[in-house]
C-alpha cells in the first residue's frame, strides 16, 4: 500500500528534515530550518511581505504628496471609463465611476492587512492578559473569567462581530476592536492552559524563591515561556480577521466606500454584476489570494513551532 | 450583549417616531416603553419577557420581533440543512478518499481546492455563482426561494453551496487528517491481516472510529454557518434570519438585533447539545460513560 508506516515516515522526513539536519542548532534556527522547508509556507511568506511593501508603499505615497495621488487616481471619477472591462490601460478594468480597479486594490491593501493585523493585536493582549490571570490566580477568578469567556463563545463569531459593530461607531479603530473581540477567549483559553502547565515548573519556583513579585513571575518567566501556540494561534488568525473585515464592510457597517477598502469594494459593485463581472470577481479575488497566502503561512509557522501536531 | 446594544447613541423614542417627533409624544414613548428606568430594571425586564417568548416589537415596523423571526426561522434552517447536507455529502468522501490516496494528484487537487474555498468569502463566491450559473448559464434563480417544489430546489442549490463550500472544505480536511492519524493503528493492521475486504476496513474500522472528531467540527460548523447566514441571504435576497438582522442592524433597531442575537446563539448552543448527544449513539465508549454516571 502506498501509505505505509514507512512511507509517511520519509514522507515528514523530507518536510521537516532528518535529527542530523538540527544538530548544534539552537531552537530558533531549527523552527526556522522546519519553516523553509515547506515550500507552500514559504510562497505564502513571500505573497504576504509583498503585500505589507505594498501598505507601506502606499501610506509612504500619501505621506510625500499629502493624499493628491491618492484622490486623483482613486477617488476622482472619471464616468467616459465607467465599467471599462481588462485592458492594456487599465490591466484590471475600471469600476463603476470610471476609477482604475488595479489602483484602487493597491491603495486597499493596507486597510485589510494593518486591520487584520490590528485586530489580532488587541485580541492578543486582551486574550492573553485575561488567560494568564484565569491561569496563575486559579479558583473564583479563573472561574468567573473563563465564565465570561464561554458566553462569548456561544455566540456565533460573525453575528457578535456584526453587534459590536452596530454598537459602536464606525470607524477604523471600531472595526479592528469589533472584529478583535470575538477572538480573545480564543487566545484566553489557549495562555490559560499554557499558564496552568507552567506555572508549577522549577524556574517559576526559582523566580518565586528568589523574591520576585507576582507580576514579575507572570511577565518574565511564564508569559516568555507560553508564545509558541500564541504565535501559532496568531498567524492562523490575522486571515479569518481579515475576512471578518472584508465582510463587515460588505454589509455596509465596515469602511465605507468611496474608500478603497476591498470588502466596500465589492458591497458598492455588487450592484453591477450584470453589466460587468471584473469589478466584483477581481477585487474578491484580491481577498482570496491573501487570506491564502496568510493560511499557508499560517500553517507553516504552526508545522515549524510544532512539528507533532497532525497537518 | 444587552449592555453593549443599549450603549450604542441614539434615542429609540426618536428612532420609533423619527426625528420631527414633539418633546412631548417622545416623553410620552419614554413613558410607555419604561426608557428611563435604570439600565439593571430594563435588562431583567427584557430577560423575563423574552423568557416567556416576548422579544419586543420592532421600532420600524412595529411587528412582534418573535413572530418575524417564527417566519424567517424556518427558512434560515432551510438553508443550513441543505447547506449541511451538501458540505457532508462531499466533504467526508473527499476526505477518505484524500486520506487512502494520500499523496496522489487527486489528494493534492483537493486540498489545495479546500484551502481556496476555506480562503473565499462567501459573499464573493455567491456572487461568482450567481455571475456564471444565473447570468451566464441561466441554471438557477439569482435570488429569491422559488415557487413550486422544483423552484425551490433550483432556488436554494446556489446559496446552500455558497453557505457550504468552506465549511465541506473543512469537513474534507479534518476527515482526512483523522483517518490517516488511524490509519495505522494496530487494529487496521489485524483487519487487514485477517483477510477483511478492504472497503470493510475502510468503512467499519477506519470511517466509524472518525465520525467523533468530524461530527464534532460538523457540530461546530452549524454554530458558525448561521452566523455567517447574514451574508450567503444578503447576496441572495433570502427571506432568512440573517437578513433580517443585517435590516435591523442597518435601521438600528435594537429588538430586532436582541432578538436574532438570542435566538442564533441559543439555536447554536442546541446544536452543540445535540452534537454531544450524537457522541453516544456513534461511540458506545461514551455510551457506556453516560450509563455508568462518568465513573
Amino acid at each position: 500500500m502506498a501509505f505505509t508506516r514507512k512511507a509517511q515516515l520519509e514522507e515528514a522526513l523530507k518536510t521537516i528534515g532528518t535529527p542530523s539536519d538540527y544538530e548544534g542548532r539552537t531552537l530558533w534556527q531549527e523552527t526556522k530550518a522546519r519553516f523553509f522547508r515547506n515550500k507552500a509556507a514559504v510562497v505564502g511568506m513571500c505573497f504576504v511581505i509583498f503585500l505589507l511593501i505594498l501598505s507601506v508603499a502606499s501610506y509612504v505615497i500619501d505621506l510625500v504628496d499629502g493624499g493628491k495621488l491618492y484622490t486623483a487616481l482613486c477617488l476622482k471619477q472619471d464616468l467616459p471609463h465607467k465599467l471599462l472591462a481588462p485592458c492594456l490601460a487599465h490591466p484590471f478594468g475600471c469600476d463603476e465611476y470610471g476609477r482604475d480597479i488595479m489602483l484602487r486594490m493597491f491603495w486597499g491593501t493596507r486597510y485589510s492587512i494593518s486591520l487584520g493585523i490590528l485586530s489580532v493585536i488587541i485580541a492578543t493582549i486582551l486574550g492573553c492578559t485575561i488567560g494568564s490571570v484565569a491561569g496563575f490566580y486559579g479558583g473564583r477568578i479563573d472561574d468567573f473569567l473563563m465564565r465570561i469567556m464561554d458566553v462569548m463563545l456561544a455566540i456565533p463569531y460573525t453575528l457578535l462581530a456584526i453587534a459590536i459593530m452596530s454598537a459602536l461607531s464606525s470607524n477604523i479603530f471600531n472595526l479592528a476592536l469589533s472584529i478583535g473581540i470575538p477572538e480573545v477567549p480564543q487566545f484566553a483559553r489557549i495562555m490559560r492552559a499554557q499558564v496552568m502547565t507552567i506555572k508549577d515548573r522549577d524556574f517559576v519556583e526559582a523566580a518565586r524563591a528568589s523574591g520576585a513579585g507576582t507580576a514579575r513571575i507572570i511577565l518574565g518567566s511564564i508569559i516568555p515561556n507560553c508564545f509558541a501556540p500564541v504565535i501559532v494561534q496568531c498567524s492562523l488568525r490575522v486571515a479569518g480577521a481579515i475576512l471578518g473585515i472584508a465582510g463587515l464592510s460588505y454589509i455596509g457597517l465596515g469602511i465605507q466606500p468611496p474608500t478603497p477598502e476591498w470588502g466596500a469594494m465589492l458591497s458598492s459593485a455588487k450592484n453591477y454584476i450584470r453589466d460587468a463581472w471584473h469589478v466584483t470577481v477581481i477585487p474578491g479575488l484580491a481577498i482570496v489570494l491573501t487570506v491564502l497566502a496568510l493560511n499557508m503561512f499560517g500553517d507553516g509557522v504552526r508545522d515549524a513551532l510544532d512539528p507533532n501536531m497532525k497537518r | 450583549m444587552y449592555w453593549l446594544i443599549d450603549l450604542t447613541p441614539g434615542d429609540p423614542a426618536i428612532m420609533i417616531l423619527g426625528n420631527a417627533a414633539s418633546p412631548e409624544s417622545i416623553a410620552k414613548l419614554h413613558e410607555e416603553f419604561h426608557l428611563d428606568d435604570p439600565l439593571l430594571v430594563r435588562y431583567g425586564r427584557y430577560m423575563w419577557n423574552a423568557l416567556h417568548g416576548d422579544l419586543r416589537t420592532s421600532y420600524k415596523t412595529k411587528l412582534s420581533v418573535a413572530a418575524m423571526i417564527a417566519e424567517k426561522l424556518p427558512n434560515t434552517a432551510r438553508l443550513t440543512f441543505v447547506g449541511m447536507l451538501i458540505a457532508i455529502l462531499i466533504g467526508i468522501p473527499v476526505g477518505i478518499i484524500c486520506a487512502i490516496k494520500q499523496y496522489s494528484i487527486f489528494d493534492n487537487t483537493a486540498m489545495i481546492f479546500a484551502l481556496i474555498w476555506i480562503s473565499a468569502p462567501a459573499f464573493w463566491l455567491g456572487l461568482v455563482l450567481i455571475i456564471i450559473f444565473s447570468l451566464k448559464l441561466g441554471w438557477f434563480p439569482a435570488s429569491g426561494m422559488g415557487t413550486g417544489f422544483w423552484g425551490s430546489v433550483r432556488a436554494v442549490i446556489l446559496p446552500a453551496f455558497t453557505a457550504c463550500a468552506a465549511i465541506g472544505a473543512i469537513i474534507a480536511r479534518i476527515t482526512r487528517s483523522a483517518m490517516l492519524e488511524i490509519m495505522n493503528a494496530d487494529y487496521i493492521t489485524t483487519a487487514r491481516a485477517k483477510g477483511v475486504k478492504e472497503w470493510t476496513v475502510i468503512m467499519k474500522h477506519m470511517f466509524r472510529n472518525v465520525l467523533i472528531p468530524v461530527i464534532t467540527i460538523t457540530g461546530l460548523e452549524i454554530g458558525i454557518m448561521l452566523g455567517g447566514a447574514c451574508y450567503t441571504e444578503s447576496v441572495f435576497s433570502w427571506p432568512g434570519l440573517g437578513r433580517y438582522l443585517l435590516d435591523g442592524v442597518k435601521s438600528k433597531d435594537t429588538p430586532v438585533i436582541l432578538g436574532c442575537v438570542i435566538v442564533i446563539s441559543a439555536m447554536t448552543c442546541i446544536v452543540n447539545l445535540i452534537t454531544d448527544l450524537i457522541y453516544a449513539f456513534v461511540d458506545p465508549r461514551i455510551k457506556s460513560q453516560y450509563k455508568s454516571g462518568g465513573k
